[in-house]
């Protein structure tokens, strides 16, 4: 990721440097001075476009390299000889009830801060979950969490195994694969029909998902 | 002064004061505190200094955090640490989890106000993903400056 946008950076500054050169040649400065202010303003460029892109990583969109079987068949279906790269959309931190039920989203785990995972969302407050494995067959998900499930069960470690998940937690939401070309398009929700019944109070906007594939082990 | 020299003037003055602001928010933030839960050490109304720097594993017990509340992701909420992964709890509370399993499980933090008596914290809702807590406290601004030290406060959690 470092890589790519040390790339960026690279042409953005270029571009800009020569163009402010080009207008300071324009005035007959003499060398030493025109030198020094192009020398200012590099630097001033290179600490803009490093502090733009890091605003715009964090509070707009970004991208992120998915690890891991948990999500097969939807990411990754071929492991970790080509792991895929998703767009993140960071709007959900800004405003939590923006999320989707069968969204993928990103949050921190829950008993490693410092972990990243991807998972499906397939429930929010109010609904009932019938889970796989947890040690409750049935979860009514309590007001500010989420339950989040992988598409592949047996690899994932999700929501069945830790609980539900605070909304809190939840960093952004994956809308596209970026990478590889091949495998380029938009991630659609999908929802698992038969084992999440919705909270009473909310509109049915489900009914039109299609269900989870699940993962082939 | 020619058209160029303010350009690049305006451009330098842009570009310091967007580097400045990206720099300054990614480290500290200025909070106004509400609410009675943490008196007598925050009052309603204080602005206090809290830095965004500390690495999760490097929270200690007797810090006063920022954290997103588990019941509602749109709230902030003040609280101290208490106890770390790991710690065993002795506080009674109505989140009956608590009286069965009293250790801290990996990850997570166990947050009370100071107003014992006042505080909606892990006694109500259990101990925290450490995820949700962002900023640490520093010092109080107003209504008069005071570095606040942690590990001030006896803990009665071993």
């Amino acid at each position: 990721m470092l890589n790519f946008y040390w790339k960026t950076f690279l042409q953005f500054t270029r571009k800009i440097h020569s163009h402010i050169g080009r207008r300071c040649q324009s005035t007959r400065l003499n060398e030493t001075i025109s030198n020094s202010a192009s020398w200012s303003t590099l630097l001033m460029t290179a600490g803009f476009t490093c502090c733009f892109v890091s605003n715009l990583d964090d509070k707009v969109v970004t991208y992120t390299m998915v690890s891991g079987s948990s999500m097969q068949p939807c990411l990754n279906p071929i492991g970790s000889k080509c792991n895929d790269r998703v767009l993140i959309d960071r709007s959900p931190k800004r405003n939590y009830k923006k999320l989707k039920r069968g969204e993928l989203v990103i949050y921190r785990t829950t008993r490693n801060p410092d972990e990243v995972n991807i998972k499906r969302l397939v429930a929010l407050e109010g609904d009932t979950v019938t889970t796989l494995g947890y040690k409750n067959r049935s979860v009514l998900v309590p007001t500010g969490h989420c339950w989040v499930e992988g598409d592949n069960h047996r690899f994932s470690d999700d929501s069945n195994v830790v609980g539900p998940v605070p909304l809190g937690l939840i960093s952004g939401r994956a809308t596209h694969i970026i990478y590889p070309p091949s495998r380029w398009g938009s991630l659609c929700r999908r929802f698992p029909h038969s084992r999440v019944k919705l909270n009473p109070c909310e509109k049915d906007t489900v009914s039109h998902l299609p269900d989870v594939i699940c993962g082939i082990s | 002064m020619n058209t160029s020299k303010i350009w690049q003037r305006m451009f330098h003055t842009l570009g310091a004061a967007f580097i400045g602001y990206t720099v300054l928010d990614s480290s500290i933030q200025i909070s106004v505190f509400s609410g009675p839960s943490m008196e007598p050490t925050i009052q309603e109304n204080d602005i206090g200094l809290v830095e965004k720097l500390t690495p999760y594993k490097k929270f200690q017990r007797g810090d006063i955090v920022i954290a997103t509340s588990p019941d509602n992701p749109s709230i902030q909420i003040c609280k101290r640490i208490l106890a770390l992964e790991g710690d065993r709890i002795t506080s009674d509370g109505s989140y009956a989890l608590w009286r069965e399993k009293r250790v801290v499980p990996r990850g997570h933090v166990w947050l009370e106000g100071d107003n014992k008596d006042n505080s909606t914290d892990s006694r109500q809702f259990g101990a925290i993903p450490l995820g949700l807590v962002h900023c640490r406290l520093l010092a109080k601004i107003s209504p008069k400056v005071e570095w606040l030290a942690t590990s001030n406060i006896p803990v009665d959690s071993s």
